[in-house]
């Protein structure tokens, strides 16, 4: 009995198992499936030399209207022209420097894992455009790449600040910066941020300028952008320091002073009232920055900046500037105020502050200023200008002193012309002023970018630099 | 045990009854294969055309476009546009999105309509032109493919091309038609289509024909955007005249012996003749329009391509005038007083106004909804040989049917919007001459 129930189990169980035995097809050839596909071309091929092989990283060109973040926008692909040069650029200025540092196991682990490329800005309701967006250091979107000339250094610095910030994001969340950071500017964060701009604080464009640069940097905050919030007031400060430079940083910090009105506040005998507030916190924020490269990632953000800077300079060389300067050219005019500059030389600077002395005791003026013209040609003015401290603040007087120049390929001889112009302003100052006149009589001088003098400043400071003396030279904004 | 008996008979019956298998297999074979050889045959359509596929545009804002377009099974598409003839190579997919889907999908002629930037190629910013890449097939026959754009839903229609000849001259068979249209001299154009008789208009700029005909006592207009393949001229939307749909005409030319453009209508010739008087005249349009001139932006009508006369557009040659900006019909905020004076002048590029000028008699006068316009004097030097001087005689004997003081003319006028600011205004003798107007 109990081998019949044995049996008779036995085949129940087998009549079961394999009467349900169903077979679905799982071979099934779904449409879409694995991605789209198309006949590959060259720049798939390049991109996937450059890109998806060595970092695997996607690189999307082709139209696909579900990698927008907003869909709903009317926005047009990339021209296929440009795929080649902008992601070539965003290789050599933000992947291969960072390859350079901590070599390639680090690029190839912590980089974004995709591009989508278009051709058109998306157009925002409140009239602004949106020029690209990253999502949480997995993809970038790059917009309004169909007016990008590589050539165009400005624009190649715009891409590049993108990659640096949505990079500075991807490490910051690997590990997060120190909250001290945040304490450095605690209350000034605003989700309107996007209000400042130009134009939005004054119709004098003068004073604008002043209004809306006084409303980030001023306040401590290296961008507008960087006042949203403290992570991309992080990734700010990180990307300007890479982008920009070490020269353009310092030129900021060297031109934060506190304003009255138009024009900055001084004692009697001119000295500036610097904005030590906004310094601070701008610095404190660098130094954070470069510690939390270093001891986080063990990146010295100094190389890590001198290979940026050096891979944009190889991208779109900057000319060399004696071709710059002159009548209707680029640069006319070269501005010297020893006061937001650091780095002229001590016999310049010796010079300088001698006139500046003598016209103190002298007639009871300053000197604010000076500044080198080139627009007429064979001529140089120096132009002089000058205070009163008994009067209100103003443009102050400017004094024109000319000298006939002759410039062989960059070598400039200067020649104090004689007679000289009339002008007022000049003879009254001219017997106070010696020792500034003859630093530039009869001299040779060199006119150059002075990157080997202040790193990274090409198309920042342009100067002079005596043939005979290469430790006497004096440069100025342009 | 009989009770274990029913239970095992019950076991069974459960055990088998619920493993049946459903062999049935979806009689129209599986979905994705479908889905993937309906891509394959699309493509395989696009790929065959050897003289390419004539592509027939209208972006959602209505502006027409006109392509030919290559395709080769590389995913490459070499394209022409009427507005940039030059041929250029640009990518294409298939892709099953909601429908299948024809993408344009790197950056090529057919974008510019798209483009969100003006500076680009105009149209508004954030929209351009309405436009569209990313095409779902409607339906397609073997030469016909029509598409509907997926964002913006512009349309889209492919016809296949069957010749190198009928490929180059995709470019200018719009204005084919347009000179056809223009044999028959006067403004009004005459038809019977399915018994009805209507009045048709061509504008071939805007690609828009209109048809209008009695509704009872009414006049009723329909209109559509067409484009021409070949001698067809075939409309976006199909439109109702009486009981009739029309879809396209075919064959339309011009018939020398008779005077008529002959044509077909769903395979009935029908005739389109000239017309000297419209099919209803609109009686107050005259009043109104002199009514909504001082209302306008200067107190003024402004005309671009002042008259149309005798089968030539510009009849007065005003395009020689130099820096010239519009023909003007205006009134004391040109010509200064309270109102007791207006005429024709010349406006120009530079802000001023061209000399001479015609004033007319005042009051304005209609009669039976017939506008008369009467010469009252003439101001500057009309003799003189300046392009000017020779345009404004032309135009001031147009308007006035004469040179001197007293001479008068009929005019009816023809509202051509809804909004009330634009006419068109027709000579009653012969409608062989007209002239448009619109608000500075």
């Amino acid at each position: 009995m109990k081998k019949k129930l044995l049996i008779a189990i036995i085949t129940l169980t087998t009549v079961f198992l394999a009467g349900c035995s169903k077979k679905d097809n799982l071979t099934a050839d779904i449409v879409g499936l694995g991605g789209d596909t198309w006949t590959q071309g060259p720049i798939d091929e390049w991109i996937r030399t450059n890109y998806t092989t060595p970092y695997n990283i996607e690189v999307k060109y082709k139209w696909d209207r579900s990698e927008l973040g907003e869909i709903y926008k009317n926005v047009v692909p990339v021209k296929e022209e440009l795929v080649i040069p902008i992601m070539s650029i965003i290789k050599n200025t933000w992947i291969n420097p960072y390859v350079a540092v901590k070599g390639e196991d680090f690029m190839k682990k912590y980089c974004q894992k995709q591009f989508y490329l278009a051709g058109s800005p998306s157009y925002n309701s409140n009239g602004t455009i949106t020029l690209g967006t990253a999502e949480a250091g997995r993809k970038i979107v790059l917009l309004d790449l169909n007016t990008f000339n590589p050539a165009n250094k400005p624009a190649v610095k715009q891409i590049l600040h993108t990659m640096h910030h949505e990079f500075g994001h991807i490490l910051n969340q690997n590990i997060a910066v120190t909250p001290d950071y945040q304490r450095i500017t605690p209350s000034d964060y605003t989700a309107t941020w996007f209000n400042i701009f130009r134009g939005a604080y004054s119709s004098n464009a003068a004073l604008d300028k002043i209004m809306y640069e006084a409303d980030f940097w001023g306040k401590g905050y290296i961008t507008p952008y960087s006042r949203s919030n403290k992570d991309d007031d992080f990734v700010e400060t990180l990307s300007t320091l890479l982008e920009g430079g070490q020269a353009n940083f310092d030129n900021i910090i060297n031109n934060l002073f506190v304003y009255d009105g138009l024009y900055i506040k001084r004692n009697g005998k001119g000295v500036y009232e610097q904005n030590t507030d906004a310094r601070a916190k701008l610095l404190k924020k660098k130094a954070i920055v470069v510690s939390y490269m270093k001891d986080s990632w063990g990146i010295d953000l100094t190389d890590l900046q001198t290979r940026t800077q050096a891979a944009i300079e190889a991208q779109s060389p900057t000319a060399d500037f004696n071709s710059l300067l002159g009548p209707a050219k680029t640069y006319g005019t070269i501005t010297v105020n020893p006061q937001k500059l650091t780095g002229l030389s001590t016999k310049f600077l010796t010079a300088y502050n001698s006139a500046n002395t003598g016209i103190q005791t002298g007639m009871g003026l300053y000197i604010d200023n000076i500044s080198l013209i080139f627009t007429t040609a064979n001529r140089m003015i120096l132009r002089v200008n000058f205070m009163d401290p008994t009067a209100a603040l103003s443009a102050g007087f400017n004094a024109d002193f000319n000298y006939t120049t002759t410039n062989v390929n960059g070598v400039l001889s200067l020649t104090y012309t004689n007679p000289q112009p009339t002008n007022a302003n000049a003879r009254a100052i001219e017997a106070s002023i010696p020792t500034l006149l003859a630093y530039f009589n009869g001299q040779q001088f060199n006119v150059r970018w002075v990157d080997d003098i202040v790193p990274q400043s090409k198309s920042i400071f342009g100067g002079l630099v005596k043939t005979t003396d290469a430790t006497s030279y004096l440069f100025g904004t342009l | 045990m009989m009770k274990k008996h029913l239970l095992y008979i019950l076991l069974f019956t459960v055990a088998l009854g619920s493993c049946k298998k459903d062999t049935t297999e979806p009689i129209i074979g599986n979905v994705d294969e479908r889905l993937s050889g309906t891509l394959a045959e699309y493509q395989t359509q696009l790929i065959s055309a050897q003289f390419g596929w004539k592509g027939y545009l209208l972006t959602d804002n209505e502006t027409p476009a006109t392509f030919l377009f290559s395709f080769t099974d590389k995913n490459r598409t070499t394209m022409s546009a009427d507005y940039s003839p030059a041929p250029a190579e640009s990518s294409y997919r298939l892709k099953a999105l909601q429908r299948p889907t024809l993408l344009f999908d790197s950056y090529s002629t057919l974008h510019l309509l798209a483009d969100p930037t003006p500076s680009v190629l105009g149209g508004e910013v954030a929209g351009g032109y309405f436009s569209d890449f990313e095409f779902a097939f409607l339906s397609s026959s073997a030469d016909t493919i029509k598409l509907e754009g997926t964002f913006n839903k512009s349309k889209l229609i492919l016809v296949r091309s069957k010749s190198a000849a009928e490929s180059a001259a995709i470019f200018t068979s719009v204005q084919n038609v347009s000179a056809v249209a223009s044999k028959l001299r006067t403004y009004f154009k005459r038809t019977t289509i399915g018994g009805v008789e209507c009045e048709v208009k061509l504008d071939g700029g805007a690609q828009i024909i209109s048809f209008s005909y009695l509704d009872g006592a009414n006049l009723k207009t329909v209109s559509s955007n067409f484009y021409v393949s070949g001698t067809t001229i075939a409309l976006y939307n199909p439109l109702i005249i009486g009981t009739t749909t029309v879809t396209k005409l075919d064959g339309v030319g011009f018939d020398t012996a008779s005077g008529f453009i002959n044509a077909s209508v769903s395979g009935t010739a029908i005739q389109i003749k000239e017309a000297i008087a419209p099919l209803k005249l609109d009686v107050t349009a005259a009043q109104r329009w002199y009514t909504q001139m001082s209302f306008n932006f200067n107190g003024c009508w402004v005309s671009d391509m002042a008259f149309h006369a005798n089968g030539v557009d510009d009849f007065c040659n005003f395009r020689n005038v130099p820096s010239y900006s519009g023909l003007w019909y205006a009134g004391a905020a040109v010509f200064g007083g309270t109102g007791a004076t207006e005429g024709i002048i010349t406006f120009l590029t530079t802000n001023s106004f061209g000399s001479p000028y015609a004033l007319s008699k005042v009051p304005f006068a209609v009669n039976a909804g017939i506008a008369k316009f009467t010469l009252n004097g003439s101001g500057g030097t009309f003799t003189g040989t300046t392009a000017v001087a020779q345009a404004m005689t032309a135009a001031r004997s147009i308007l006035y049917g004469g040179a001197t003081a007293g001479s008068s003319q009929d005019w009816y006028l023809i509202p051509t919007s809804d909004d009330g600011k634009r006419y068109d205004m027709v000579r009653v003798s012969d409608a062989q001459a007209w002239i448009s107007w619109r608000p500075r």
